[in-house]
């Protein structure tokens, strides 16, 4: 018996050597095609063909020749993409659906002979003009390209291409993908001595990081000019520093949309002046308790001068001074130890004095999280070192996020206070704040970018409900007055259902929140395969819209205006707990 | 067109004017103008900068002010400053003032001291400027203002910029956007010209480009091609010209690669290009902007410099074990020097094995750099241990290698641990001693020869040592009994010794019989003898003043002291130079005796004399000079050689 049982594995070692044998010795497949440019059948020549193995880390790579025609003679049979890029192109895949799109995966069998690939190319856009600074042509400024982002409902900006101008206030931003951007110009207050220019494709912005934040001078001299009342800001096409004044661009394939000029001269600016009340007494023989007041931009803008998020230091008797800031909404903060206040101020064409801001020591929550296990198989999930916290609502940029650990016990207490702490922990301030737990309900991805992965232990668990006595805390804010007496009670679920359903192959399929929760939390997303099917997984039971485009950017459905032109193309969908839903008709 | 001379001539004598102005004691004063250059045109909304940078015993500097003035304004590699306030320690020695639409500035309530004064305009359309300076690219002259003293009418002359305009085309005539265009200008490293970069930027969509701010001089223009996928392109140096150190870029070649209907694989890539149509920077034309000047037309076709590449195959093979070393890093740099040097590199595989591809048809240096391995249960004993075995935490190896017309298989690069050099340095004519101040200041470097960009740098880190042994002396460090050990690859290297004080020099280094200054420090394994330093102390002096045609003291020119032999015109260690005072006057200290050629200048740039071609058509404009031992030439009279100037 013993015996036997050998034999058999030896056996099957044989079959699988043979196996791995033959494999080796599989006639080469090969492959051939044309890339031409879309809508013009012209041939792209010297463009790059690569061929990605899936599961392989190395490519093959050829070129186009005049024809636009690539061969690739000998390919080991498997599972490929083919991308292809060329200067003054959008990069391109096979069986893409859209310039940007997922391409579709070419099967390659042994001796397989492919030689009708044709691949397409979109040509890119260009946007030039002059910036000027009082009329005066601005050279080594900055031009830049952005994308328009959602979060929270909230337009923001995700840079996607950046290029300086020459002495002439003239600027090249080329190659670009088709689409709809904004277009700022940046003039800096000193010349910087480092260049660089960022990934057309978005997914390098460090040139504009690296100017933003180090500006190396020009100049021999360390005095570089820089005016004590005006400040050069990011004006956005055709010409304000308001965001919400610019212009969208639409730029079409090999779209060449010249004379964008843009005066981007300084801003006056103005001190803001008042008294921080409730400093604490400095210890004897301490120096006096300096708070640190910063104003933080409501404005929506991306900051390239100190005058957009300035600081200042109180003087002993609390008072305080910002000499430098542009006009415009913020929040000014202020805080000291565990005290914290702020407050809202809008600077229009004159100094602010006398603000006022209170400091406060902040209130105590605490609260508790239950597991719901009704129907739930599996061990006891762990949800200790979930992390509960209170965001600022609307948020408010340069704010504290309060918050507090999740105890083995389900108890929480905000704000955590280290053992070994010098200080108290500042706990929250006078306001209205989300609840947010951690990672399992937080606010959404900015730039619609992709959403971390939650590890696997917690992908089964949602937030079913957080209240306070009567308060829905899940849905509404909670609006802090006074020491709170009640606990947040927070219940989680572990039951999640799913979705299934059908729409053009290739298309994006989005589940959204048809409650209070849209724009508030990350959105699911599916691409349909080859046959049309999506899916959607732990899915939170409640009330979705499904949607399908064949053809959207990244993260619109965060846009609440692009969100109210399509709400009748949306499915309503029930999702109960445990259960999976389908839905009937095609999405698109 | 009247450039430089006149202007300083008028600057230096309104100071002397101005030094005879009578003032209450106390506070000093400065006031002047600003102008274009060869204009009286007045230059409105000007910065002005001035520093205080030497103290006197009755006003001396803020502390620290002088070491942090000598690093950003003499230092090979200044600080960047970020646009920011000055620091701290020079921040109360730095006064600021703009000029009004009359172009006038005026600075109260000074200290005596020695000053410098800079002119910028914001924007670049003006090169700035320094006080005293014969050429825009020169360093001004510090000038010294008593308790008291009003100087007046000091006028500062900005150059304009000019321009550069072109297109870069591939083979084709095609027009190549997101390419790679830099402004070269010319520096003296060792006597040898190189170009290094002023300027890089990228062609836009039309292939264009646009080099602009650039001061007056001459300019050589190159073109690297970049990889169109890759759009975020590290364009490196842009800083103030003549200022920074060394300014070059590394960068990979873009690889081409078709595959032909038969399966044929071609490989092609392009080098750099210069204006002219060259692929030798020493060959490339140059382009003398005059200040405001544009010039057009500047085109260049890639096409020059696409070759066929090849391959480079082969195994880094780690000295200490006899074994392929997996993970190495593999770099081949070209040998022929470029201001944009295309590199290969890549990593060997687990079985140690490399691929690097792109090569030209050039000579090479291969380099590998290995890591010792971590420790694991393969390799018992502690890190002290295994450095020992190893030869340090590293391993260096290279090899140099010609690339003809095809790819190069089998290389086979060992990389060797450090080699432990001990050595002396001597002072001559003084007692030994183990604590002497003199030789505890010094220290020796080693540098590659050729040096090429990016290569290993010769010393190599130092081992751990085992618990409970003394540490070593940093590598190089000379210790007070002159003692000095050195860690380092092999290879051919030149070695210098730094911290020599001002009246010494180096007489002498040797291995054994072996005279190291003369032939290079060659290391291929285990080196027996101690290097041998003898510093001499009898060196002379050569000190006097450099007049004007019209005996007119000439303030901030340049004095420059080449050997009289041509065979010792490779000796860079025997050169001396120095910048004349406010007064014209010079001093050149710890001369080898020997016989010289005395030079002066007005401005040139620094160690062009050692470049044979720069001193040949003007060899009998010098003036001979002998220094015996401890000698002494004094009240030497020169008259500054005429250069033909760019801008003039």
């Amino acid at each position: 018996m013993k015996l036997r049982r050998n034999f058999a594995i030896l056996a099957i070692t044989f079959v699988l050597l043979a196996g791995f044998h033959s494999v080796a010795q599989q006639p080469a497949a090969s492959l051939q095609g044309v890339v031409e440019e879309a809508g013009s059948a012209n041939p792209v020549s010297k463009a790059t063909v690569t061929l990605n193995r899936a599961g392989a880390t190395s490519a093959e790579v050829t070129r186009t020749d005049s024809d636009g025609r690539f061969y690739l003679p000998n390919i080991a049979p498997g599972q490929y993409r083919i991308v292809v890029s060329h200067a003054g192109h959008v990069k391109a895949q096979y069986g893409q659906l859209h310039p940007g799109s997922e391409g579709t995966i070419l099967v390659l069998t042994a001796g397989q002979r492919v030689d009708n690939i044709r691949i397409e190319m979109t040509r890119g856009g260009v946007i030039s003009g002059h910036i000027t600074d009082n009329g005066r042509p601005a050279g080594l400024s900055d031009a830049v390209v952005f994308r328009a982002v959602y979060t929270e409902g909230q337009l923001s900006f995700d840079p996607v291409l950046a290029n300086r101008s020459d002495d002439t206030g003239e600027y090249h931003l080329f190659w670009l993908p088709p689409g709809r951007y904004y277009l700022a110009a940046v003039i800096w207050e000193t010349a910087s001595a480092v260049g660089w220019i960022t990934n057309a494709e978005g997914t390098d912005n460090s040139f504009f990081t690296q100017r933003q934040t180090s500006r190396s001078v020009f100049m021999r001299t360390t005095a570089g000019g820089v005016s004590e009342t005006s400040a050069h800001i990011p004006v956005f096409y055709p010409g304000s520093p308001d965001p919400q004044l610019a212009t969208v661009i639409d730029v079409q394939p090999g779209a060449e949309l010249r004379g964008m000029d843009i005066e981007a001269g300084p801003l006056p600016t103005r001190h803001v002046k008042g008294t921080v009340v409730g400093v604490p007494a400095s210890i004897p023989g301490q120096p006096p308790v300096r708070v640190n007041v910063n104003m933080r931009s409501l404005m929506g803008t991306f900051t390239t001068n100190a005058a957009q998020s300035p600081n200042a230091n109180t003087e002993p008797n609390g008072t305080f001074e910002i000499t430098k800031v542009v006009p415009g909404r913020y929040v000014l903060n202020a805080s000291a130890g565990n005290l914290s206040g702020r407050t809202v101020v809008e600077i229009r064409d004159r100094d602010l004095t006398n603000i006022s801001v209170s400091l406060l020591p902040g209130f105590t929550v605490s609260g508790r999280v239950i597991v719901e296990r009704t129907g739930a198989t599996g061990p006891e999930p762990a949800i200790a070192n979930l992390r509960v916290g209170l965001r600022t609502d609307p948020l408010i940029p340069g704010s504290t996020n309060y918050s507090g650990i999740v105890q083995s016990d389900g108890s929480f207490t905000i704000p955590a206070t280290a053992p070994n702490a010098a200080a108290p922990t500042a706990g929250p301030i006078p306001g209205d704040y989300r609840v947010l737990v951690n990672p399992i309900l937080t606010p959404p991805t900015p730039a619609g970018s992709s959403v971390p992965a939650l590890p696997p232990q917690l992908q089964s668990l949602y937030v079913k409900s957080i209240r306070m006595g009567d308060v829905d805390l899940l849905n509404e804010n909670l609006h802090l007055t006074a020491q709170p007496s009640a606990p947040i009670l927070i219940v989680i679920g572990t039951n999640p259902g799913s979705v299934r359903g059908k729409a053009v192959p290739g298309s994006t399929a989005v589940l959204i929140h048809d409650n209070a929760l849209r724009y508030r939390v990350n959105e699911k997303t599916s691409i349909a395969d080859a046959t049309g099917n999506f899916v959607f997984e732990n899915v939170p039971p409640g009330n979705y819209k499904a949607f399908a485009w064949e053809i959207v950017e990244r993260g619109a459905w965060g846009d609440p205006s692009f969100m109210r032109s399509q709400e009748e193309r949306g499915v309503p969908v029930h999702i109960d707990e445990g259960k999976s839903a389908i839905i009937d008709s095609k999405l698109n | 067109m009247t450039f430089g001379k006149t202007a300083c001539l008028l600057v230096l004598v309104g100071l002397a004017q101005a030094q005879s102005v009578a003032q209450n004691p106390g506070t000093a004063s400065i006031e002047g103008v600003v102008v274009k250059i060869g204009t009286n045109e007045p230059i409105a909304d000007a910065d002005l900068e001035l520093s205080r940078i030497e103290g006197t015993a009755q006003a001396p500097l803020n502390p620290g002010a002088a070491e942090l003035f000598s690093t950003i304004l003499f230092g090979n590699n200044p600080p960047s400053l970020g646009g920011a306030a000055p620091p701290a320690q020079i921040a109360p020695e730095i006064q600021y003032a703009k000029t009004g639409p009359d172009g006038r500035f005026s600075f109260a309530n000074l200290k005596e001291g020695r000053y410098r004064l800079a002119a910028i305009l914001v924007g670049g359309n003006y090169f700035p400027a320094e006080y005293g300076q014969h050429d825009v690219r020169q360093r001004g002259l510090p000038f010294p203002v008593s308790s008291g003293q009003a100087v007046k009418n000091l006028k500062l002359e900005m150059a304009t910029t000019g321009a550069i305009t072109g297109q870069i085309v591939d083979e084709d005539g095609q027009p190549m956007g997101h390419t790679t265009v830099m402004a070269l200008s010319e520096q003296y490293q060792k006597g040898e010209p190189r170009w290094y970069i002023e300027r890089v930027l990228l062609t836009d969509e039309r292939g264009a480009y646009r080099l602009f701010w650039l001061g007056p001089g001459k300019y050589k223009v190159a073109a690297v091609y970049e990889n169109p996928e890759q759009r975020s392109v590290n364009m490196g140096p842009a800083g103030p010209p003549g200022r920074g150190a060394a300014r070059y870029r590394a960068t990979n070649p873009v690889l081409m690669r078709q595959v032909m209907p038969n399966g044929a694989v071609i490989e092609e890539a392009y080098g750099v290009v210069y204006f002219g149509g060259v692929i030798d920077p020493l060959l490339a034309r140059s382009i003398d902007v005059r200040p405001g000047e544009t010039y057009n037309g500047i085109d260049i076709s890639l096409g020059a410099g696409k070759a066929r590449t090849h391959h480079l195959r082969g195994t880094v093979i780690s000295a200490a074990t006899g074994q392929p070393a997996p993970g190495a890093q593999v770099m081949a740099i070209p040998q022929r020097w470029s201001p944009n040097a295309l590199i290969l590199t890549g990593t060997t595989n687990t079985d140690g094995a490399f691929d690097l591809a792109g090569a030209f048809p050039e000579r090479y240096v291969l380099s590998a750099s290995v890591a010792v391995p971590p420790i694991n249960a393969l390799q018992p004993g502690t890190t002290a241990q295994l450095q020992q075995q190893y030869g340090g935490s590293s391993q260096v190896g290279y090899l140099p290698i010609e690339v003809a017309g095809a790819d190069i298989e089998n290389i086979r690069i060992v990389a060797n641990g450090g080699v432990n050099i001990p050595g002396r340095v001597v002072i001559e004519g003084l007692a030994p001693s183990d604590t002497d101040a003199d030789l505890s200041r010094m220290g020796i470097g080693v540098v590659r020869d050729p040096d090429l960009i990016a290569m290993p740098g010769g010393m190599m880190p130092l081992p751990s040592v085992p618990s409970g042994t003394p540490a070593r002396p940093i590598n190089g460090q000379v210790l007070g009994n002159g003692d000095f050990y050195l860690f380092m690859s092999q290879g051919d290297f030149r070695l210098n010794v730094g911290g020599v004080p001002s009246n010494m020099y180096v007489k002498s280094v040797r291995i054994g019989g072996d005279d190291i200054q003369r032939s290079g420090l060659h290391i291929t394994g285990a080196v027996q003898n101690p290097i041998q330093i003898i510093i001499g102390t009898d060196g002379g002096t050569i000190s006097g003043s450099v007049i004007s045609s019209t005996s007119a003291p000439m303030p901030n020119s340049v004095v420059a002291l080449v050997p009289e032999a041509f065979d010792l015109r490779t000796r860079s260690d025997l050169y001396r130079s120095a910048t004349a005072d406010a007064l014209g006057n010079f001093k050149l200290n710890a001369v080898v005796p020997g016989s010289y050629k005395l030079f002066a200048w007005e401005w040139a740039e620094p160690d062009a004399w050692q470049n044979p071609e720069f001193i040949r058509p003007i060899e009998n404009s010098g003036k001979s000079v002998t220094i015996t031992a401890s000698g002494k030439q004094e009240n030497i009279q020169l008259s500054p050689i005429m250069l033909t100037k760019s801008g003039q």
